[in-house]
């Protein structure tokens, strides 16, 4: 089984640390020596550089507490870095003090147009600087302690959120929700109408073991059971929706269209039972109880999402090709699969394989016209039949690797 | 023998004294040099330079010579600009630092 997509990565702000970080645009070789010995001794950390070019790169990476920009500058003024900086999405937060001998009230106003967050004079007043630095230090640093917890919380959310839908989807169709930039949470938020297979799986004999079994025991097999089904359904990249009682609902095309789901829902409906039989025996020789599973599949527009009241949610499907599926699993003896014809039609060249066979045509409640429907059984049987034909499966065991066989998955026609 | 203009320095500025006061007689340097040949661009970013640098380090007068060379070279004065640049050069000449 692939390994499970890594988890969200860790916030990217900048924890926030002490000291706090000033980056210093100035030229003017004695007057950054001079407010960097100031601020120095006030605590921060004092990095500079000459020109408007320079700073425009370094603000970016550096994501310093403040900027000290002075407005005349070699090549890219003060004002126009300023501008600049104000305009990026990621680094308009970080306050810029612009720092000025310009005394005429026309040049702050270009300043403030800039968006600059404040002024200093030049010569510079050792006190004044330090406090105006402080002040807009002390605010970038509560916001970003915001921010990073608010990232923190939201990771938490995507990590809690991830783990959940790893319950219900195989691990390597949530790699590609994920690689296709889609989110848990947005899938799981939206509802959608798409086509999708259901597969019904339920366990025959369950009251009658139940009755026999102590709980504990019950509950350890119905694990088992539980979990050789989802494995399976794994395998065959479905999405397992609800697992209540001894049944199992199953969506293929779900969240993710499979062009060849079809076949994916057959194939995953034999592998059940191949391997639930092997099961079943154990069960017998150790318990002494004697069950079985019963199949129904059909396929149609369904309802895909998170369904529920605001206290208790949970990720589902709805339609009538869910209700369908389950009342072929409950015509299905144990053992046998029984599958509407709609998504038989759509399984060219596997009939070789299963040999279906046409069943009473089922009435549903509210329905006018029946449903037609096939018998798959014995399902093991089929297969060694199918021994002589190329790439099929040698045994029923085997039936993994008939999943991965390019001529019977991908070659079939859509589902719609 | 001119007379001795005092200036005050504060103390925790007495390892950057050194480093300023060379650049000031590089820039009195320039500054005669583009005197010279009337480039009031660059006694216009000198002035303004020394307007902004002077009173930090304690050099009052510094910042009070940049200012009217400052305007000076806006206007393009040669007379008052090389007034100005020649009572710089008198004033670095003529400053006694003390450290308080």
């Amino acid at each position: 089984m692939a390994a499970y997509p890594p988890l969200p990565a860790a916030p990217s702000a900048k924890r926030p640390s002490a000291p706090a970080e000033v980056l210093l645009v100035d030229d003017q070789q004695d007057s950054a020596v001079l407010i960097k010995h100031y601020l120095e001794k006030a605590g921060f950390m004092v990095r500079r550089v000459d020109t408007g070019e320079q700073a425009l790169a370094s603000v970016p990476v550096l994501r310093p507490s403040v900027v000290l920009l002075d407005i005349l500058l070699p090549g890219i003024d003060g004002l126009e870095v300023c501008r600049r900086l104000k305009s990026e999405s990621d680094t308009l937060d970080i306050p810029v003090i612009l720092v000025t001998g310009m005394t005429r009230s026309e040049d702050r106003v270009r300043g403030i147009e800039a968006g600059a967050d404040d002024f200093l004079s030049k010569p510079v007043n050792p006190e004044e600087l330090v406090a105006r630095v402080r002040t807009l230090a002390r605010l970038t640093e509560m916001r970003r302690a915001l921010e990073y917890e608010r990232l923190e919380r939201e990771v938490d959310q995507r990590r809690q959120m991830q783990r959940t839908f790893e319950r219900y989807i195989a691990p390597e169709v949530l790699s590609e929700v994920l690689a296709a930039g889609n989110s848990p949470e947005s899938l799981l938020a939206r509802q959608t109408r798409t086509d999708a297979i259901a597969l019904f799986a339920d366990l025959r004999g369950f009251t009658r073991m139940s009755e026999m079994l102590e709980a504990d025991r019950v509950v350890a097999l119905l694990n088992e059971f539980f979990t050789t089904l989802t494995e399976v359904t794994y395998a065959y990249e479905g999405t397992v929706f609800n697992m209540a009682g001894d049944s199992l609902l199953i969506g293929f095309n779900v969240p993710l269209p499979r062009e060849d789901s079809p076949t994916r829902a057959i194939l995953a409906a034999c592998t059940m039972q191949s391997q639930f039989q092997d099961v079943a025996r154990r069960w017998k020789t150790e318990d002494h109880i004697d069950v079985g599973l019963g199949i129904g599949i059909c396929g149609g527009p369904v309802v895909v999402g998170n369904v529920g009241s605001r206290t208790y949610m949970t990720y589902t499907m709805i339609g009538d090709a869910v209700n369908v599926a389950a009342r072929l699993m409950q015509s299905a003896k144990s053992g046998e699969i029984l599958i509407s014809k709609n998504v038989l039609d759509r399984t060219d060249g596997l009939d070789a394989y299963y040999q279906p066979e046409p069943i009473e045509p089922i009435l549903l409640k509210g329905k006018s016209r029946p449903i037609e429907a096939y018998r798959i059984a014995p399902v093991f049987a089929d297969y060694e039949q199918a021994e002589d034909a190329p790439d099929a499966p040698a045994a029923a065991g085997n039936t993994m690797s008939l999943a991965l066989s390019p001529q019977l998955l991908g070659d079939t026609a859509t589902f719609s | 023998m001119p007379a001795e203009i005092t200036v005050e320095v504060h103390e925790e500025l007495r390892a950057l004294l050194p480093g300023f006061l060379d650049n000031r007689q590089r820039d009195l340097l320039l500054l005669t040099q583009s005197l010279d040949n009337a480039d009031f661009t660059a006694i216009l970013r000198i002035a303004h330079n020394l307007k902004g640098v002077g009173g930090g380090y304690g050099f009052d007068q510094i910042t009070a010579l940049g200012e009217r060379l400052e305007a000076a070279a806006r206007s393009s004065d040669a007379a008052a600009a090389a007034t100005c640049i020649t009572e710089y050069a008198r004033f670095l000449q003529q400053h006694r630092v003390v450290f308080v």
